[in-house]
């Protein structure tokens, strides 16, 4: 069920009000305001340069922008480092590995926030137990022990959601995280934030390459052309190829074909 | 991995005791311990030992060897910090200038002939540390004002350009007076001879605290190998975080340097030989980095002083001559695919 | 940008030929003087160190750039003929006849020019130090026809009294130099005749160097020698020429007695006796360390009998 009115208060889990922002003073993000609920699952899509990166990286606080943006009403430019990271966590495309780490240590390093035991900040059982989880979650149980840099590219990828799982954030935000994946890694990883999104509060902001898997993925679309959102709305409402041909600057409905078939059919599914 | 670090742990000790027992004459391991006994706890063992020999276990071996092996452990704390804080693995706590600096301050106490009052033969060392980390800041705030997000490349960049700058000066100096051109260059290579008690007493603390402090980061660090955003997303407060780990880095390297002249390659080769050996944690990297970089300075020594007996080579060509093929056989030995 | 680079490039060239010009008429000045003494009288002969040199029947413009030999030159009775020292002898001037106001040159790189302009008959060289060669800087002045002569460091007494011998007949002073050979044969003869009876050898470490790179010497040096004729024992005899030694190996050898010749710092007998660890040392428990005149055991010539007497005085003051 895709709801698109804004929940008032604290029950809104993420608040944008013309937010502009970029690198070296090139603006690239050129005023941008949109809200997100609690349970939300949103993919941005849109043409490359159109500022998707930046976008996501200012709401997790990477980088200064103008305007506000409110995470659970609190605006973010107040709030610590640490303070964000509790509450967002961010998951991007495989980074080169310096230096091998196992598996179960890397998403160790996720309950960074929660460790509190000593100098050496030492888990505790639960955090060691949860961590065990989320590896179990993305089903790498039996690589635990194995150094990352010897995992294939889904493997890895796995072991950074498990990691960001690890956080124990309210709201995940993911980077084009499925690019250079097969196909099947690309659906498994969307699977597997799905049943995360199951549980209460958990919402996920996506910037995906791969407009099928958004609209497969998402309940509700953002658009976003020239550092400006162009639409916002549920999935079933994009249905519409003009807008896409419009962003995408081509004939996207002939291309869609058979998928925008398959969306009409589910969608009408989904207002039932 | 429990059985690593015991192994670690004896393997250390063992290793000093054997820098301690060799050298010009050899010193029976019980002579050793009856003399560490007599003058530590009291116990009246030493009275067959001859003074000479007591002489030269007690004010000469063992504050050379404690001395060699604080150096390592530092010199290698700050090379494990640097390697992941600059996100790369051929990192050096010298990259930023450090061993220019200190050779620079260390170059005009030995050309001026300064000594000054209090301080007396601790002006040099001081003198060496003030311009190191004085170096290092000037490199970091340079590359600070250039790159608001303190890029790890311009860092590397930055204390480039400040290491060769110093460099050069350093080198005016040592043509401007070249009588103690051979002084300076002899400091540079790096020496642990006659290096008394007092060193020891001066540098072990410092060095014990900057690397207890080092703990305190060792998951930070951890999350910086991922990179900055990484880090930042996990919840890390990169920048200051950043700063503070140059910081004791330099500060470590600074001292060492200032104490014992130039010594490199323990700061390369000792992190990545223990993360291949224990993994990649810094909880564990870090300490034992510091063991095992104490206990390759004093083998590197033991060599430096005994192989050209009386003559003793400067112990940073030794660290180069065995670290390079050391670090080559280790490294590489894994790859072959 | 390319202005400026083509202006330096101008102005280096300028400086090349200027000085160029200047070392043209250096040597015109060498050939007119040549010219002047080239009847007979231009002698053939090797210099110390095996080269062919042809001295110059007249020697009376002398350039000296070993202190060694400027010593020599003065007992000589030569000073008034010095035209030029190097700057290691400064102590020299206004001693023996030799001038005030003489120019002193560095004698690791001595202006060549300068040294031709004063016109000498003569230009006596050291082999100096092991550590660093000499011969390079002098080459130009090989090449422009002045007379070097080169005479390496001597390392016993035998090749010492040697230079002497050669210095005194190329200058035309044989005479003044036997006499001078003769006086260290005595001397040596003494102090000998009582060495050679002495039986319990006391053991020595002589220091050339202080801490913290401390420098000693084995055999094949003169030092060595002269401890030897005095009958004690250098404790590092077994190895060869100048070396530098570890601390740990002078505590452990023991010495009897301690010598230091060091004279570029304060006290060097006291930091020898300050050093930790060194006070177990049979030496510095019975106070037996001593200043060795520094110039007189460093100069390869004949001074050397006042450091040697020195050091006999200092191992066996009961005998000496």
């Amino acid at each position: 069920m895709c709801i698109f009115q804004e929940e008032r208060g604290d029950e809104g889990m993420l608040r944008l009000e013309n937010v502009r922002c970029g690198y070296d003073e090139i603006e690239v993000i050129k005023g941008v305001s949109f809200h997100v609920n609690k349970g939300d699952k949103i993919c941005i899509i849109g043409p490359n340069g159109c500022g998707k990166s930046t976008l996501l990286k200012a709401i997790a606080g990477l980088i200064k922008s103008d305007g506000e943006i409110y995470l659970s009403g609190i605006p973010i430019r107040k709030m610590k480092r640490a303070e964000i990271a509790s509450k967002i966590a961010m998951l991007r495309q495989n980074e080169t590995i310096y230096f091998p780490y196992t598996v179960f240590e890397t998403v160790l390093l996720g309950r960074y926030l929660h460790m509190k035991g000593g100098i050496f900040r030492s888990p505790s059982k639960y955090d060691r137990d949860f961590v065990l989880e989320c590896i179990d979650r993305v089903g790498l149980s039996d690589v635990k022990d194995r150094q990352i840099n010897t995992l294939s590219g889904g493997q890895l990828q796995r072991v950074f959601l498990a990691k960001a799982l690890a956080q124990e954030p309210d709201l995940i935000l993911l980077d084009e995280p499925t690019n250079h994946l097969d196909l099947k890694y690309q659906i498994e990883l969307m699977e597997y934030l799905n049943q995360w999104t199951q549980k209460d509060g958990h919402t996920v902001i996506g910037v995906l390459h791969d407009i099928n898997l958004a609209m497969h993925f998402a309940d509700k679309i953002l658009l976003l052309s020239d550092g400006k959102i162009t639409k916002y709305g549920c999935t079933n409402n994009f249905v519409d190829g003009k807008l896409l041909e419009q962003a995408y600057h081509m004939d996207i409905k002939s291309y869609m074909q058979n998928s925008l078939k398959i969306w009409e059919e589910s969608a009408v599914k989904r207002t039932v | 991995m429990k059985i690593k670090v015991v192994f670690a742990l004896l393997g250390s000790i063992i290793i000093c005791m054997l820098g301690i027992a060799i050298g010009s004459v050899l010193i029976p391991f019980n002579d050793i311990i009856a003399v560490i006994g007599s003058k530590v706890l009291g116990t009246a063992k030493d009275a067959g030992i001859d003074k000479v020999t007591l002489s030269i276990i007690w004010d000469m071996r063992i504050p050379r060897v404690l001395m060699a092996f604080a150096v390592g452990a530092a010199l290698s704390v700050s090379g494990a910090i640097m390697q992941s804080t600059l996100k790369n693995p051929l990192a050096s706590s010298y990259t930023l200038g450090v061993s220019s600096g200190a050779a620079f301050g260390a170059g005009i106490v030995i050309t001026a002939g300064l000594t000054l009052p209090i301080l007396g033969f601790l002006t040099l060392p001081l003198a060496g540390f003030i311009f190191g980390m004085l170096t290092v800041l000037g490199a970091v705030a340079f590359a600070a004002s250039m790159d608001r997000s303190m890029d790890t490349n311009t860092i590397i960049l930055s204390g480039m350009v400040f290491s060769l700058f110093v460099n050069a000066m350093l080198t005016l100096m040592s043509s401007l007076k070249r009588e103690d051109a051979q002084k300076l260059i002899m400091w540079q290579m790096g020496s642990f001879s006659q290096k008394s008690w007092v060193h020891v007493m001066i540098f072990l603390p410092i060095a014990f605290i900057l690397i207890f402090f080092t703990l305190f980061y060792v998951r930070e660090l951890d999350l910086l190998t991922f990179g900055e955003e990484h880090a930042k997303a996990a919840g890390v407060d990169a920048n200051k975080v950043k700063w503070i780990l140059l910081g004791l880095s330099s500060a470590l390297t600074g001292c060492a340097v200032s104490f014992s002249g130039v010594i490199g390659f323990v700061d390369l080769v000792a992190p990545h030989v223990v993360r291949k050996i224990y993994g990649s944690s810094h909880r564990i990297v870090v300490p034992i980095s510091a063991i095992f970089g104490g206990c390759f300075m004093v083998v590197a020594d033991l060599i430096a002083r005994t192989i050209i007996s009386p003559s003793e080579l400067p112990v940073g060509a030794v660290t180069a001559l065995v670290g390079a093929p050391f670090f080559g056989y280790v490294y590489f030995s894994g790859r072959k695919r | 940008m390319k202005k400026a680079i083509l202006l330096i490039m101008v102005a280096i060239l300028a400086f090349g030929f200027i000085s160029c010009s200047k070392t043209d008429s250096n040597v015109q000045l060498i050939e007119d003087s040549n010219s002047v003494e080239n009847s007979s009288g231009v002698v053939n002969t090797k210099d110390r160190a095996g080269n062919d040199i042809e001295v110059p029947k007249t020697v009376d413009r002398i350039i000296s750039m070993a202190p060694s030999t400027t010593e020599i030159l003065l007992d000589l009775g030569l000073g008034d003929k010095i035209v030029a020292i190097d700057r290691n002898a400064k102590g020299l001037k206004g001693e023996k006849g030799l001038d005030e106001g003489v120019p002193e040159f560095d004698m690791m790189a001595p202006d060549i020019e300068k040294l031709v302009s004063l016109k000498p008959n003569i230009v006596f060289t050291s082999g100096m130090s092991n550590l660093e060669g000499k011969a390079e800087p002098y080459k130009p002045l090989r090449d422009l026809g002045v007379c070097v002569a080169e005479i390496p460091t001597s390392n016993s007494i035998e090749a010492i009294k040697e230079d002497i011998i050669f210095i005194a007949d190329i200058t035309k002073t044989s005479e003044k130099g036997r006499e001078i050979v003769e006086s260290i044969d005595a001397e040596v003869d003494k102090i000998a005749r009582i060495g050679k009876d002495i039986k319990e050898k006391k053991t020595v470490y002589f220091e050339i160097a202080a801490a913290p790179n401390m420098y000693s010497f084995g055999s094949g040096v003169f030092l060595n020698e002269i401890i030897e004729l005095v009958g004690a024992t250098n404790i590092f005899k077994d190895y060869n020429s100048w070396i530098n030694v570890s601390e740990e190996s002078v505590v452990a050898a023991n010495p009897d007695v301690i010598l230091t010749n060091v004279n570029y710092i304060d006290d060097p007998v006291g930091e020898i006796k300050s050093r930790k660890g060194w006070e177990n040392i049979k030496a510095v428990k019975n106070n037996e360390v001593y200043y060795i005149d520094n110039n007189s055991s460093n100069l390869p010539n004949h001074n050397f009998v006042k450091a040697m007497k020195e050091i006999a005085k200092a191992i066996y003051p009961d005998k000496y």
